[in-house]
């Protein structure tokens, strides 16, 4: 093969078919999905399109587009969440992982929660867990909204973290957990601090001086031991659930 | 400060009306730029620029043919769509045909 015809059939190549939404998207996104913790792994591509009508799409290179909604007027990506807000003034979140391995047909669920009239999304920072968004007359408000406050408490939580010294002064990891942060993130955003201990109650257990250490406060950790109950909370209802005047946990 | 020209080349009346930024460039650059527009005949055309550290180079990519490209938001690879269907341009360096 002479070189001409190897650069004629890059040529040829160049512009490679990946998705096709089978309608006009005014926005197109895409975003690289780790398949594991492991870097070298390939990772997967999502794409995401919204069409000028509202219809919110996502696909993969291997899969048949996915609706996600029929009336969003805007979406954003905040570390593994795909946020997106809707004309009945909801925003929903939902994981950008599980969009990427799950087939069109099996439903990825999601959370939603209520946002102000006309709301669009301007960015979101996952770093301090927030979504930014514009109103419809043109003020900007930020949000922190649960589901991307839990996802940094989980991280957070289980969180390896580096150690200065050991007694070889050799430098390493220890599983200790950011206990700190993720208390301090329950505290400000008035989530149940057990959520800290129903992560993982043994793995806890195993990291409990950690958590002294982290949180050596007297006043937190009395905060913390009167918090402490018999509640699953991963069984809590959403606030959609909630009505007023309803229990806030299920009691064991 | 007073803007720099950074590319001045053969096309015809082009006028540019996307343009994205990356700064994960590949090889020896160290960020990338991405501009997508139209000629005077009404043909769309996309141009990429690969930012060295003293120099900006051009690199070749392949000819739209037709009107209503828009880029994809990415993280740096170069992802174009039109009427729904999603394309990935893979440029290549001018000089790699000299």
């Amino acid at each position: 093969m002479t070189l001409d015809t190897l650069l004629g059939d890059i040529g040829t190549k160049r512009l490679i078919p990946c998705v096709d939404f089978g309608r006009p998207c005014d926005v197109v996104r895409v975003i690289d999905i780790p398949q594991s913790s492991d870097s070298s792994a390939a990772a997967t591509s999502l794409f995401l399109g919204l069409t000028c009508s509202g219809t919110f799409l996502s696909a993969t290179l291997s899969s048949s587009p996915r609706t996600l909604a029929q009336n969003a007027n805007s979406f954003t990506i905040s570390g593994d969440f795909v946020v997106y807000t809707t004309s009945a003034h909801e925003a929903h979140f939902v994981s950008a992982s599980l969009l990427a391995t799950a087939d069109a047909s099996t439903d990825v669920g999601g959370e939603q929660r209520r946002v102000e009239r006309g709301s669009r999304i301007v960015t979101s920072v996952p770093s301090t867990m927030s979504l930014v968004l514009q109103m419809p007359r043109g003020n900007l408000e930020t949000v922190n909204p649960r589901p991307m406050v839990m996802a940094n408490i989980h991280a957070d939580t289980d969180a390896w973290v580096f150690s200065s010294c050991d007694e070889v002064c050799t430098h390493r990891y220890q599983q200790r957990g950011n206990y700190r942060k993720a208390f301090l993130a329950c505290r400000k955003h008035r989530i149940d601090l057990n959520v800290i201990v129903d992560r993982n109650p043994k793995l806890f257990r195993e990291r409990l001086s950690s958590f002294i250490e982290q949180v050596s406060d007297v006043d937190y950790v009395n905060l913390f031991l009167t918090n402490l109950g018999f509640v699953v909370f991963s069984n809590l209802p959403t606030r959609a659930d909630r009505g007023p005047g309803k229990v806030r946990s299920h009691q064991r | 400060m007073t803007p720099d020209l950074i590319w001045s080349g053969p096309l015809e009346g082009a006028r540019f009306r996307e343009i994205a930024v990356s700064t994960n460039g590949s090889g020896g650059a160290i960020g990338r730029i991405t501009a997508l527009g139209f000629e005077s005949n009404g043909i769309d055309v996309l141009q990429i620029f690969d930012i060295e550290q003293e120099k900006v180079n051009a690199l070749e990519v392949p000819s739209l043919g037709s009107l209503g490209w828009r880029l994809a938001l990415t993280c740096g690879a170069i992802v174009l769509h039109r009427n729904g269907k999603v394309l990935e341009c893979t440029p290549v360096p001018v000089q790699a045909r000299v």
